[in-house]
């Protein structure tokens, strides 16, 4: 009895206690890049290439700044605590292991291991590890998902000697998410462009276009560079688009004059694949694009002299328009965010705005000189990739969301268009490694 | 009843053991009977949790001085507010103000009609000069320049009585802004007022030291729940509410364990949530 008493005696207390409770709300009035230690278990040559990497990958986004140390061994947490002065409070701890390399990320504060992975060697080159180690470690650090295992693809203009005239080429490069480790990946001896990504995590595949002699073929290449034409009718083959599971295509063709988007997909019936017209109007329509498996972004100009967005039903072939007024092309759909980023003639050149799916409110996200052409969204939604032109040079830059910063991926000198992120691929080969 | 007991012990007859019992059950519903009221009344103790906000510390306070408490607040970080000092105004203060705007806008109301109505009036006029025109062209002339000269004195006395009310209006207007938006006020009490001061006190502290990584979404919050030593230190932080950021809860952690709170409460357990 005397128990129970008690315990009603604690509860009332507790209550009282709980109900003098005090509740402030803070705002935060500065921000600063967050100091995060990176310190090297074991030899330190084993590990370079991959923590010089893995710098740069934690460094990029600008939310963080990284401080490095090295240590023999991971023995007592003391010596962990001790590393660093009091402004770090997260630490990774690197270490080789055979096969494996494996990171250990440690709150300082309370001294303890909070999250811990390994990832596998096998034949990766250090870069290509240091990246997968950034996609294990960023969702852990920032709560974001992230693509530092993405690559981008873009065209390069060369001029080069045909019978003693010099004539543009246009070759096709893969690098990192960043830009670096650039290598050339599509060179023949015509204009290769607008060079899209399968959207398989398994199977990585590059789709462009090609310029003939007749016409403008859809190729498909492997990242060992073995090519495939995928189409070749008359006039522009152009454009394709995947759904999630990458079954359904949606594609330009203008073998009947105007460019028309078109629907291939595997008929349940029949198990076969099947190609619908998805649009028939006099206009120009190009650059589909999926938001999910049945819904496709396109521009067209068939009712104004304007190129506009749509959004097509492909269950109905209902049309719904985005955009009004100016200039409107190149849309690209995130999922993460539900956004469409496309490029809109704002003052003369052609400026970055978002469009909000589900809000359906649009937005400016650039400003200034060069027009900004073919936006490609990062995986992780973080970046915008898209061209930008000023006058005769062209460049490929990077939007951080995040921060609202610009960076440039390619040098000066080059003259870069079409870029496109890649999805996470699950498998690194042929190029990609 | 209660044979349980260990009736031996006390050495109680079967009546004072009755009593016992009785007394036994009286105490106990009345305890339960208490504990049935603070739990019906933690509703009402989440009022008294008085939270202040960013948003809330821009708008201009009003004191009811008969009141302890006035309205509840949410733990809520509005998006895109800023930290600002708040105004505090007593209620006598508040309501002349408002009363101002309101003679302000119902001058604004009436001033308005009268100028239309002097837009009405000669339009009408000159559509009835229109159709008298059309009827009488004989007359043309001479009735529309008198008509019209009168209506061009009708809107110059109509201008001079609307331009020293316009210019009352725009001083009003400019008073208005530099004293307080009546639309953009929070009710306060008594006591509420003192909880206010503290609270600003421990957002001015902490906010020296919280300083989260560039580019967190909006609406990014850590809570926390902190024990305060009797110096103003942090003895312990729990963190009760996660932001999904490992990096921002450690941001929000490190402030929190740099900050020397007010006396106001050293030895208490507070709250606080830590937004971007």
């Amino acid at each position: 009895m005397q128990k129970y008493f008690m315990y009603v005696l604690v509860l009332l207390l507790g209550s009282f206690l709980e109900a003098s409770d005090f509740h402030v709300a803070v705002q935060a009035k500065k921000t600063k890049s967050v100091p995060i230690g990176l310190v090297t278990v074991g030899k330190k040559q084993k590990l370079q290439g991959i923590i010089d990497r893995l710098h740069k990958d934690l460094l990029y986004s600008g939310q963080c700044h990284v401080v490095r140390k090295s240590i023999q061994s991971l023995n007592s947490l003391s010596a962990i605590k001790n590393l660093f002065s009091d402004e770090v409070s997260l630490a990774l701890f690197i270490s080789d292991e055979g096969a494996e390399v494996v990171w250990r990320l440690y709150d300082l504060l309370s001294v303890e291991m909070i999250a811990a992975d390994r990832c596998q060697k096998r034949e990766y080159k250090d870069s290509v590890i240091a990246h997968q180690l950034a996609d294990q470690i960023w969702p852990v650090l920032m709560g974001t998902a992230s693509s530092f295992s993405s690559k981008i693809a873009y065209c390069k203009q060369i001029w080069k000697k045909y019978h003693n005239h010099e004539k543009p080429y246009k070759q096709i490069w893969i690098a990192d998410f960043d830009g670096s480790n650039a290598q050339l990946f599509i060179d023949i001896p015509t204009v290769s462009f607008a060079p899209r990504w399968s959207s398989n995590p398994t199977c990585p595949l590059l789709f462009y276009s090609e310029n003939t002699l007749s016409n403008v073929q859809l190729v498909m290449s492997n990242m060992f560079n073995k090519r495939q034409v995928m189409c070749c009718f008359d006039g522009l083959n152009m454009q394709p688009t995947f759904n999630k599971n990458g079954k359904e295509v949606v594609f330009c063709l203008s073998k009947d004059g105007s460019s028309q988007l078109y629907h291939s997909y595997v008929d349940n019936k029949s198990g076969k694949r099947r190609s619908d017209r998805l649009t028939n109007n006099s206009g120009n329509n190009f650059g589909p694009c999926y938001l999910d498996d049945h819904h496709v972004a396109f521009v067209s100009d068939f009712a104004t002299r304007r190129p506009q967005i749509y959004i097509m039903d492909l269950r109905n072939k209902n049309i719904q328009r985005v955009t009004d007024g100016a200039y409107c092309a190149c849309p690209a759909y995130c999922s993460v965010s539900n956004k469409l980023v496309y490029s809109k003639m704002v003052d003369g050149a052609m400026q970055l705005c978002e469009y909000d799916c589900q809000l359906k409110k649009h937005k400016q996200l650039t400003q200034g000189p060069g027009s900004k052409e073919e936006p490609s969204w990062s995986s992780c939604g973080n970046y915008i990739l898209f061209g930008v032109n000023e006058g005769l040079k062209s460049r490929i830059a990077q939007l951080n969301l995040l921060t609202g910063k610009v960076k440039y991926v390619t040098p000066t000198q080059d003259h870069c268009t079409y870029p496109s992120c890649s999805p996470v691929y699950s498998e690194f080969f042929g190029i990609l490694n | 009843m209660w044979h349980w007991l260990p009736s031996n012990h006390f050495n109680l007859n079967k009546r004072q053991r009755f009593l016992l019992s009785l007394c036994c059950i009286v105490l106990l519903g009345h305890l339960l009977l208490a504990m049935l009221c603070m739990i019906i009344s933690s509703g009402f103790s989440k009022q008294e949790r008085f939270v202040v906000s960013s948003k809330k510390m821009a708008s201009t306070l009003v004191l009811c001085p008969l009141k302890k408490k006035v309205a509840e607040q949410k733990p809520v970080l509005s998006k895109g507010s800023k930290t600002s000092s708040s105004k505090v105004i007593d209620y006598q203060t508040y309501q002349k103000q408002k009363s101002e705007q309101k003679t302000l806008t119902v001058q604004q109301v009436e001033i308005k009609p009268a100028a239309q109505a002097s837009k009405t009036k000669s339009e009408s006029l000159k559509k009835k000069s229109d159709t008298q025109t059309a009827k009488k062209p004989t007359l043309k002339v001479a009735d529309i320049s008198t008509k019209s000269i009168e209506l061009k004195q009708e809107e110059k006395v109509e201008t001079k009585e609307v331009e020293p009310k316009k210019i009352e209006l725009a001083k009003s207007q400019e008073l208005k802004e530099q004293k307080i938006d009546v639309d953009d006020v929070e009710f306060i009490g008594y006591e509420q007022l003192d909880t206010l001061a503290v609270q600003h006190k421990i957002q001015q502290h902490v906010q020296e030291h919280f300083t989260p990584p560039v580019g967190m979404p909006e609406g990014t919050c850590s809570e926390l729940t902190v024990s305060i030593t009797g110096q103003g230190k942090v003895s312990k932080a729990i963190l009760v509410k996660s932001s999904g950021s490992l990096v921002y809860d450690n941001a929000a952690r490190t402030a929190i364990y740099k900050t020397v709170f007010p006396k106001e409460v050293w030895n208490k357990t507070i709250t606080i949530v830590l937004g971007q």
